[in-house]
């Protein structure tokens, strides 16, 4: 197997609040390689955000800080850098170049005194030698590629002249316009309609296999995830609680909140007389306040006092590339057989 | 049976700015929209941004005046009523919104925040009344009462979206309008309310409009849906054969986009090309013509009326046979 593109190895985040340090990220490993999608689902407070924050160098510090942990990013060019150690000035270069991000909210990426064709031109002549003449003819090519109606025109509009797909994708042609390597969108079809979702997730697909380029995709919704991972990554409390690839956490779904999450989405044709929606009780624990014992147990209709209220458990090997974060999985497994 | 409200031809133009001395084209949000709404019936409401769905919900609430049509709420026409006379209907109908973030005063108190509409319409006097009865709403909403004295932010969003919900029932009302009430809300906590909306609508007999864009969430709680495109009703049906025998191109492809975590299902996804039209200049004929499938040359010419294809189910395309 080649190697991959980018190493997680034990990452620690933690932030200063009021109430002492807290751990958002706890102790989280994975890898993505060229041509992967990795998506990391979780809920809001699981982690996964300030996850994708920390490979961009951006955890606001203080009172965040990479408390522990390697983040191994692989260059184009050949060199191997520790982006947890890395210089503002390296970051600066790998961003935009190696590294791209979008967001949830475009207006977050975007400038709204700019035009997107500025916006974008910028980041090309930031990171390559060109002339603005040949930097605007490769932002009208990058608007076309991503599907913008009539992009020698929509090229001088400005962001809030755009719907908010229109928005998405200028963000998304910025983000691509250098040809990185690693794109990380953070839940970026969230606050979109389920049509223009639809298209966006066509359009990352698609980007990826033509650019060859890792994807780690944020949601909380593990529909959104099936629609494009090859290989997902569950995210609770600031730990990772179960990963595989794609096909097995929805046919051979190991850990309970796992189970959870699937079983939350409300499908197309439900009965609903069958009875309510299926939940997972409670709320997501506070990270000052995380229970003994297995971070889920409060909200696990599995848990029993011994082990699940004593031991955090470790994660586990359960199948092939598919590791599980519960004590219980054998007998869980027995149960539900 | 007569219908708890009626919407007859409801439209709303909102003007857009032109050239000097002459006002843009309107931006036509609603354009002729017809429904009615039985006691304890949901009425589901689904489209894209730019459906004219919310506007459709706060005209319904008298929060945004109609252009034209007619809104008549228990047998009363309250199209024209003044503000001043709409106290009675303020309490009966009431609104949740999608975020439970911005519609709460983060100044006020949960036990102020539920109590204010009692106060305001006289629901409950005296300090110890009001205080039981929001602690009883509190846990009809499943919020504890020892959570009364607490702000805002020291509530989830899950848990500021039960608030909502608590002050929307304070007043007893008769019709609930939920615009994206669970939007904003992870799934496991969206699952949560949906269920307490459905239970609540259930147990004490509320009419509800439920405005969605997820037609998943829709179908499970409502009865009836409508499905809107550029302000117009494309198709209106029971919940259950708007899902499984659509008969509008466009709902068929907003059902195809709904994302299910299935990786091995073989599903006909319909990807809509293009954009929504610009609301100022809608196309001829059929609005939604331009990103259609099925469309050919007559619908250039003709606009689609709503006609029955089966009992209770109206769709606007003169080719729903091609389903």
């Amino acid at each position: 197997m080649t190697r991959p593109l980018l190493e997680v190895r034990d990452l620690c985040v933690d932030f200063a609040g009021e109430t002492g340090v807290v751990a958002a990220v706890a102790g989280v490993s994975f890898s993505v390689s060229r041509g992967e999608t990795l998506v990391i689902v979780g809920e809001s407070g699981s982690g996964k955000s300030v996850t994708s924050l920390a490979i961009m160098g951006l955890i606001p510090k203080p009172p965040g800080r990479i408390s522990s942990g390697e983040i191994l990013f692989h260059a184009r060019g050949g060199g191997t850098h520790n982006l947890t150690r890395a210089d503002a000035r390296t970051m600066q270069q790998l961003r935009g170049a190696e590294i791209a991000m979008i967001f949830q909210e475009p207006m977050s990426a975007l400038n709204p005194v700019y035009t997107i064709g500025d916006q974008i031109i910028e980041t090309l002549r930031l990171h390559e030698p060109l002339s603005r003449r040949a930097a605007r003819v490769r932002a009208i090519e990058m608007l076309a590629l991503l599907g913008v109606p009539d992009p020698a025109r929509r090229v001088d509009a400005y962001p809030h002249e755009l719907s908010g797909g229109l928005r998405q994708r200028a963000m998304i042609a910025m983000a691509l316009s250098c040809n990185p390597s690693l794109l990380i969108a953070d839940e970026p079809t969230t606050a979109l309609d389920v049509t223009v979702q639809a298209q966006i997730l066509e359009l990352i697909s698609k980007l990826q296999r033509q650019l060859s380029m890792g994807v780690i995709f944020i949601t909380h919704n593990l529909g959104v995830a099936a629609e494009i991972a090859d290989r997902i990554l569950v995210m609770y409390a600031g730990q990772t609680v179960e990963a595989a690839p794609a096909r097995a956490i929805f046919e051979d779904t190991r850990m309970p909140y796992t189970r959870g999450l699937l079983n939350s989405i409300p499908r197309l044709g439900m009965d609903r007389d069958a009875g309510p929606l299926p939940t997972i009780p409670g709320i997501v624990p506070n990270l000052s306040e995380m229970p003994a014992g297995c971070a889920f147990h409060p909200r696990c209709a599995h848990a029993r006092p011994e082990p699940c209220t004593v031991r955090r458990p470790d994660l586990e090997q359960v199948g092939d590339q598919h590791v599980v974060r519960c004590a219980r999985w054998r007998e869980i497994a027995r149960e539900m057989s | 049976m007569t219908a708890l409200l009626e919407v007859a031809e409801l439209v709303k133009h909102f003007p857009t700015k032109g050239s000097l001395f002459r006002a843009g084209p309107p931006l036509q949000a609603v354009a002729g929209v017809s429904f009615t709404v039985k006691r304890g019936e949901v009425l589901g409401l689904v489209g894209e941004s730019g459906s004219g769905k919310s506007t459709l919900g706060n005209m319904v609430l008298r929060l945004d005046q109609p252009t034209a049509g007619r809104i008549v709420f228990d047998g009363q026409d309250i199209t024209h009523v003044p503000d001043s006379a709409l106290g009675a209907f303020r309490r009966r109908a009431q609104p949740i919104f999608q975020d439970p973030y911005g519609s709460l005063d983060p100044r006020m108190t949960v036990e102020q925040i539920v109590a204010e509409a009692l106060v305001i319409h006289r629901l409950a006097q005296g300090r110890k009344a009001i205080r039981d009865q929001a602690a009883g709403l509190l846990e009809l909403v499943g919020l504890n009462a020892s959570q009364l004295s607490r702000y805002p932010h020291q509530f989830s969003g899950g848990q500021r979206q039960r608030i909502g919900i608590a002050r929307a029932m304070a007043v007893k009302p008769e019709l609930i309008v939920a615009d994206e009430a669970v939007s904003a809300l992870d799934v496991s906590i969206q699952a949560q309310i949906v269920n307490l909306l459905r239970d609540l609508q259930r147990r004490l007999g509320l009419a509800m409009i439920f405005i969605s864009h997820d037609l998943a969430v829709v179908e499970y709680i409502a009865d009836r849906v409508a499905v809107l495109y550029l302000g117009r009703i494309m198709e209106i049906a029971p919940a259950r054969a708007i899902v499984r025998t659509p008969k509008h191109p466009y709902t068929e492809a907003l059902l195809s986009a709904v994302p299910e975590p299935d990786p091995g299902r073989g599903r006909k996804r319909i990807v809509l090309q293009g954009e929504l039209p610009s609301p100022t200049a809608p196309p001829s004929g059929c609005v939604f013509r331009t990103r259609c499938a099925y469309a050919i040359s007559d619908c250039a010419k003709v606009v689609p009326e709503l006609l029955e294809v089966a009992p209770g189910h109206r769709a606007a395309c003169i080719r729903t046979g091609i389903l």
